[in-house]
């Protein structure tokens, strides 16, 4: 099957420096796919080339298989929702989402109808004859997205639609939007550095940095099994812990030794002896109040409180690991044992930075869980 | 804070006394900026012998901020508002310096002056005359400006010398560009002679003494000049305009035109509105061209109001009666700005 | 986001823009060229565009006005001239008119702009009383400030335009100085004010550094609104005090023998000061001429 949009080998670079390297990323219909990265990395421009506002140095843009090299924006089939919303400031709300109607001649009739449904589907039943300048941010932002749907793009291409809203209506604003797109079968390029935006919606998480794209990936994937140590990092919250350790290889196992713990058995994987970085996620260490088998104490140094859970800050030899516990498991300055390894573990190249996976092995890691049970 | 501790103390839910704490703690801060206020003036004004007590006295009961703006508003009066006063006093009277008699003594003839003025064909027709300049000036100037500011709202290599010679016009002194125009518009000028070549034969018409065709320099020199601000004030507009709006009707298909009319449009109208008030006021007021090309003439075929009115005081030393036609004129213009003014400046 | 905006245009917008940028400078280039043509070609058919032989003869005349009367004696033309006074005289009274004006202006501006940013004084309405200066056209006022003048024994001298001046430039330097006024913070101010610095000594030494520049642009604006100023300084003055817009006028009108030349060349030097100035605050010139509501 063709793939909606398909981009090939762009390339990009304003005056000495390159914002888009050699980027290839592919959008099948009806998918989710999040470009993820932090400010910078070049996302935005790569939404601008495929929207055709500017002109790649070099590659392709494929919509439905067909280069739309030589076609303006307009012609692209494309719908934009821009990081301010744009919209018509002036014009009312009705008049917002009826722009492209009237642009292709839709009926009067219709087109009232197309732009009622639509405000029905994204609550702007009731705003309909406000002008655009009288909105209130989230109320923008519905009328952008209504006004693109309406027009039935190809591909809609949201440019960090959320940045601008408040962290309430960012969260019931992301089970809408992917109702709305799963609904419509709607096919989505979503441009944001909000790895939560990102892992929540997406069928697909493109990661990109330094105009390069790191990896892509279901959010399972790229979560459980990220690329480098700078995916790693920049996805999850609290973020993922990073602790000195020497790797010797015994057989297939992998055993690790770090300021704390000495045989740390990790599981099977394409290592040499030496030096590393264990990635553990927070909800990965395993924190009890009694020693356990291949548990170290070590001392809680702060706690963050997240409601449902709490982070644990605790001094893992001078250093602090994050762990996540329910509430009330511990207090601050009160000694408690950590312990972590099989199946949860990934390594990470001190020289290439890439993350290196780790497989349990079959018998000790079931060893290796139950330890970590019993001690939560 | 003290303020504060003090509503406190006093029984909930009873307002008169919170109001009357609110403004005792309002006088309380008020008497404190005036302390500092002083503290600041006082030293400033120190003058040795009487008139420095005077002075400090004064400076003591003055506010600061009535201080500050008090030379300007003195000047104004004085220049501005005692004037008006002694118009009022001329518009009723039929004095004329010529008579010979001052002018605070002179002869009452009430309201005849406006009566006459009304009647007066030269005074109604100069007055129509302005309106027709200002609105057909104004709406040139607007037309040509937007049309010009659109080439130049995206960027090209020679765009900065090509705005810089564009803006040239409204750097010249007025009186100068009105003398070049007085001498491109001769019948043997440069004009002509450019006529001559496009039509293929000699034309030498003399613009300037023509009855029909003597507005046509003094209105032409007016948009040369004003056009290159109109086209600055669009240009501002267009360039501070949301560009995502923009790109954004472009990305839903529409048309440049289509662009033009349903965003941008709407979106300059404060800018377009604006320039359109600041150019007719100016324009309203239109003298200098006029005194340099025509003197209001052939005949009263270029006379604007300010022609006019300066006629009827400086040749025919009608004083009264242009007291009369200038006290009408502020009125209009007054009640005109006052309506304006404020959502002028709303934008 | 990168911006959109292209390089090149096409020819039809180049031939526009080339044509706008022709008919802006002819006027000017005409002003210029005949300043530096001998009497011959002033009138001639078809017209001198450059004259081959350039002479500066002209501009003798604009500021020795005694070799005038030579010069109509020598010519075989039936040159009348009547314009008395050099362009020296004319320079000198703009000078200094301007100058004082400007000063008195700007001072006074800066001082009730401050009190009304930071003081609101007046309300909201006060600064429109000074708006409506400039909506008067200057003709209604002139009519009894012309009979003031003589009873004040203020006609014609440069004390009566310098205050003329000063009350109609007032508004411009009002609400452009208030326009830069704030833009400044006023958190500064009340950090000085904590610090125990007097009302007058913040404004001093906080936040008048802070709107020099824009005081100076102001400054400028102000002295080529004065320096082009003719209506006042026909009508208040004209005879012992003769700005360079009245030189000028004298020159056109004087012209019953058209006296093209000389009326460029006085035209040429009276308006360089002007353009130069203008193109030193091009970027102010929008704000000012609209009472700094726009600003870049």
């Amino acid at each position: 099957m063709v793939p909606r949009l398909e981009v090939r080998n762009l390339r990009k670079s304003f005056g000495d420096s390159t914002v888009v390297r050699d980027l290839s990323l592919s959008l099948a219909k009806g998918e989710f796919l999040s470009l993820l990265g932090p400010s910078g990395c070049g996302k935005s421009t790569t939404l601008s080339m495929i929207a055709g506002f500017i002109a790649a140095d070099a590659g392709e843009v494929l919509i439905d298989g067909k280069s739309v090299k030589d076609l303006p924006p307009q012609r692209r089939g494309v719908g934009l929702v821009f990081q301010d919303y744009a919209v018509f400031s002036r014009l009312t709300v009705a008049d917002n989402l009826a722009f492209a109607l009237e642009i292709k001649r839709v009926p009067r009739r219709e087109r009232r109808r197309r732009v009622e449904d639509f405000a029905n589907l994204l609550g702007l039943a009731g705003m309909l004859n406000r002008r655009g300048a009288s909105l209130s941010m989230s109320e923008m932002q519905r009328v952008a997205l209504a006004r693109v749907l309406i027009g039935e793009p190809q591909i809609l291409l949201l440019d960090e639609p959320m940045s601008n809203l408040d962290a309430l209506l960012r969260a019931n604003l992301r089970t809408e939007l992917k109702q709305i797109q799963t609904g419509l079968g709607q096919s989505v390029l979503y441009v944001t550095h909000d790895q939560a935006e990102a892992l929540s919606m997406s069928d697909r998480i493109a990661v990109m940095r330094d105009g390069e794209l790191l990896q892509v990936g279901s959010p399972e994937e790229i979560y459980r099994r990220p690329c480098s140590r700078f995916v790693a990092e920049f996805i999850g919250d609290p973020p993922i812990n990073l602790i000195q350790c020497e790797v010797h290889r015994d057989g297939v196992q992998l055993v690790a030794s770090t300021v704390r713990h000495r045989g740390l058995l990790l599981g099977s994987g394409q290592a040499d002896s030496g030096s590393y970085l264990l990635a553990v996620r927070p909800h990965d260490v395993a924190v009890s109040r009694e020693p356990v088998a291949g548990s170290a104490p070590a001392v809680v140094r702060f706690i963050e409180n997240f409601g449902a859970e709490h982070v644990l800050h605790i001094d893992y030899g001078g250093e602090l690991i994050r762990a996540t516990v329910a509430p009330g498991f511990a207090d601050v300055e009160e000694i408690v044992h950590v312990s972590f390894g099989c199946g949860s573990v990934g390594l990470i190249d001190l020289g290439t930075e890439r993350l290196i996976e780790v497989e349990p092995a079959e018998d000790r890691a079931r060893v290796s869980r139950v330890q970590a049970q019993v001690g939560e | 804070m003290a303020g504060a501790a003090a509503r406190a103390t006093h029984s909930a839910g009873n307002h008169i006394t919170e109001r009357q704490d609110l403004m005792r703690e309002r006088q309380l801060r008020e008497a404190a900026i005036q302390e500092v206020g002083d503290e600041a003036v006082g030293p400033s004004c120190q003058r040795s012998g009487r008139y420095g007590a005077i002075a400090r006295t004064i400076a003591r009961r003055m506010p600061f901020e009535v201080a500050l703006a008090l030379p300007a508003q003195l000047t104004v009066l004085a220049v501005v508002l005692v004037p008006t006063l002694v118009v009022l006093w001329l518009s009723v009277t039929s004095w004329q310096p010529t008579q010979g008699i001052p002018w605070y003594k002179a002869e009452v003839v009430w309201l005849s002056n406006f009566v006459d003025l009304v009647q007066d064909a030269d005074f109604v027709s100069a007055v129509l005359r302005t309106v027709f300049i200002v609105v057909l000036s104004a709406a040139v100037e607007l037309f040509l400006a937007i049309g010009l500011a659109l080439l130049f709202m995206e960027d090209w290599a020679w765009r900065r010398l090509a705005v810089s010679a564009i803006i040239i016009p409204m750097m010249i002194v007025p009186v100068d560009a009105a003398n070049a125009f007085y001498m491109l518009f001769n019948d043997q000028g440069p004009l002509n002679y450019i006529l001559s070549l496009l039509i293929g034969r000699t034309v030498q018409i003399d613009w300037l003494g023509d009855v029909h065709l003597a507005l046509v320099p003094i209105i032409l020199c007016e948009i040369w000049q004003w056009t290159p601000l109109m086209f600055l004030l669009m240009l501002t507009g267009l360039m501070n305009l949301p560009e995502n709006q923009i790109r954004a009707a472009a990305v839903l298909g529409a048309s440049p035109r289509r662009v033009f009319m349903r965003v941008i449009l709407p979106l300059l109208m404060p800018v377009i509105l604006l320039s359109l008030i600041v150019r007719s006021i100016e324009i309203f007021k239109l003298f200098d061209p006029v005194y340099i090309m025509t003197q209001g003439g052939p005949g009263n075929a270029t006379e604007t109001i300010s022609m006019y009115m300066y006629h009827g005081a400086f040749m025919f030393f009608r004083m009264g009666y242009m007291a009369a036609a200038a006290l009408m004129v502020l009125v209009v213009v007054i009640t005109i700005s006052a309506m304006l003014a404020r959502p002028l400046m709303r934008h | 986001m990168p911006s959109t905006r292209r390089f090149g245009l096409g020819w039809v917008k180049t031939f526009v823009v080339l044509t706008a940028m022709v008919i802006a400078l002819f006027p000017v280039f005409w002003l210029v060229s005949t300043a530096f043509k001998p009497y011959n070609e002033w009138q001639a058919w078809p017209p001198v565009w450059v004259s081959r032989q350039p002479t500066l003869q002209n501009y003798r005349i604009v500021f020795f006005p005694e070799l005038a009367q030579k010069f109509a004696a020598n010519e075989k033309g039936n040159l009348s001239y009547k314009v008395s006074g050099s362009a020296w005289k004319a320079f000198a009274d703009s000078a200094i008119i301007s100058g004082f004006a400007t000063f008195f202006s700007v001072v006074f501006g800066t001082l009730a702009a401050y009190s009304i940013v930071r003081f609101g004084i007046g309300g909201t309405t006060y600064p429109f009383q000074f708006l409506t200066v400039r909506m008067f056209p200057p003709i209604a006022v002139v009519v009894p400030m012309v009979v003031l003048f003589s009873a004040l024994r203020l006609s014609d001298t440069l004390t009566g335009l310098i205050l003329a001046y000063t009350a109609f430039t007032l508004p411009f330097s009002i609400w452009m100085i208030r326009s830069f006024i704030e833009e400044t913070p006023e958190e500064l101010e009340g950090v000085a004010m904590v610090h125990g610095m007097g009302r007058l000594q913040v404004f001093l030494t906080i936040t008048l550094p802070l709107v020099r520049g824009g005081i100076l642009a102001t400054a400028l604006f102000i002295f080529i609104l004065n320096w082009s100023e003719f209506l006042f300084a026909l009508t208040l003055g004209g005879s012992k005090v003769v700005t360079v817009t009245v030189q000028v006028a004298n020159y056109v009108s004087a012209s019953s023998g058209k006296l093209y030349g000389v009326q460029a060349a006085m035209g040429t030097i009276s308006t360089i000061p002007v353009l130069l100035l203008g193109y030193l605050i091009q970027r102010h010139l929008v704000r000012g001429l609209t009472f700094g509501a726009v600003k870049r």
